[in-house]
């Protein structure tokens, strides 16, 4: 586990543009040189989900109101959008920056401080990216497999980019201290993180129990699907060609 | 001296022969993206019968082995360790292998109801065939973004790949399988073994 890490933080010195580009072998889909540490780590998340993600996610569920629910996912939503539409502006997307400023304005307004969504009516829908995206738009290598205690699948990049994406977040402010706020508002924003994380859980359900508790293999199955979906939210949803199997090589 | 070509009645049967061969491996006769298009409309609209009907496992393995390159899917999700394998085993393989596939698409298509999968255009991924590309919709849900890589490779088009939300069906086999294989311990007949117990992906 120390190794890792040790390659994570190196590989963010160099800016991990050069210096840890990890080639998949052909018939790979991702670079996994680390697959022994990967999947003691693997096993630890799965622990962790068993034991406490998916028993309080499902409590969770059973003791909220829908209605309650959807407000909250609304609400977690729109907190992200502030350090959304930085990274936005530092991909160099305009429009797609235009896009995260104007929903976090009519949903403050007009949607009860985040918690509705009249935005997404206004066609200002919510579009998720992340410091692991700038990256990649910046040019970064994807790097190899990782699997992080806690967060779950990553790449290198990725990696890299969950760190300063957590800084690049405005609440660290009142987090840390920097600004001082009432203590609620401290309190909540301290609440978030653990929130945020049985949210998730709950609402994408259905997929972490099968990849998890029905497949043959959890690890292989959890590395194929993050994979191909980060590549996706990479490309802006489009499919790449390239990308595309050829069933006769 | 400059030969003239002398076509017999047999020459030119050769050369119509030889045309259509050529015609099979050159791209100008290549599927169109209005053909692939309509071919899987129509398989859209079978497996809406299917589901309508409330077939069977055997029925979708019917329409699969019908539109898909099933076996050619099979040997490519076995990727190197295809080469290692006996033929007995390559067999073996690829009958697990479609009980397999038809296990895993009646479960995905266990939750489909009928809605509307509307195709809504094309793009051509080279020699790896024609992309459709599809919208699943569904009430109270956000649309399902559903892809169908249509090869003519083996002469009429069958599908090569199905990719929901980006996550191919193909590739996500390949790395399945690569991993089943290795946990292990490469022991193939196993591996087999376990594929014909197992309930699909």
């Amino acid at each position: 586990m120390k190794r890792i890490f040790a390659v994570m933080a190196m590989c963010a010195g160099l800016g991990v543009v050069a210096g840890c580009a990890s080639q998949p072998a052909p018939g790979q889909l991702i670079a996994d040189p680390y697959i022994d540490t990967n999947r003691s780590i693997h096993s630890f998340n799965k622990g962790v989900d068993s034991a406490i993600l998916k028993p309080v996610s499902e409590a969770y569920d059973f003791v909220t109101p829908a209605t309650v629910k959807l407000l909250l996912g609304n609400g977690l939503d729109h907190l992200r959008l502030p350090g959304m539409f930085v990274n936005r502006v530092l991909q160099g997307d305009v429009e797609a920056a235009g896009v995260a400023l104007g929903r976090f304005s009519v949903n403050t307004v007009a949607g009860a401080a985040g918690l509705l969504d009249p935005a997404t009516e206004f066609g200002l829908p919510f579009e998720t990216t992340d410091f692991g995206v700038t990256l990649a738009t910046w040019g970064a290598e994807e790097g190899a497999y990782v699997e992080l205690p806690f967060f779950g699948p990553a790449t290198t990049r990725h990696a890299v980019g969950r760190v300063v994406n957590f800084a690049l977040d405005p609440s660290i402010l009142l987090t840390t201290g920097v600004v001082e706020a009432g203590t609620a508002l401290t309190i909540a924003s301290n609440a978030r993180t653990p929130v945020d994380i049985v949210n998730a859980r709950h609402e994408n359900a259905d997929i972490i129990d099968d990849v998890l508790y029905a497949s043959d293999d959890s690890y292989v199955t959890a590395r194929t699907g993050y994979i191909q979906n980060r590549r996706r939210l990479i490309t802006g949803g489009e499919t790449d060609t390239e990308a595309l199997p050829d069933i006769f090589e | 001296m400059p030969r003239t070509l002398n076509v017999t009645r047999r020459g030119a049967f050769g050369l119509l022969a030889g045309a259509s061969t050529l015609a099979i491996a050159s791209p100008s006769f290549a599927l169109g993206g209005s053909e692939a298009e309509g071919f899987i409309t129509t398989v859209i609209s079978d497996l809406r019968g299917l589901v309508e009907r409330q077939a069977g496992s055997d029925q979708f393995l019917a329409l699969l082995e019908q539109k898909g390159a099933v076996p050619q899917v099979g040997k490519f999700a076995m990727a190197r360790n295809w080469r290692e394998m006996s033929s007995g085993q390559q067999d073996a393989f690829q009958a697990a292998f479609r009980g397999y596939i038809s296990r895993t698409y009646a479960k995905r298509f266990g939750d489909y109801n009928g809605e509307d999968i509307v195709v809504t255009g094309s793009t051509d991924a080279g020699r790896k065939g024609i992309l459709v590309k599809s919208v699943l919709k569904r009430p109270n849900a956000q649309d399902t973004s559903v892809e169908w890589l249509v090869t003519d490779r083996l002469g009429p088009p069958k599908i090569a790949d199905i990719i929901f939300e980006g996550i191919s069906l193909s590739i996500t086999l390949r790395e399945v399988f690569g991993g089943m294989v290795e946990k292990r311990n490469g022991n193939i007949d196993l591996f087999i073994q376990d594929l014909n117990a197992s309930d699909g992906a």
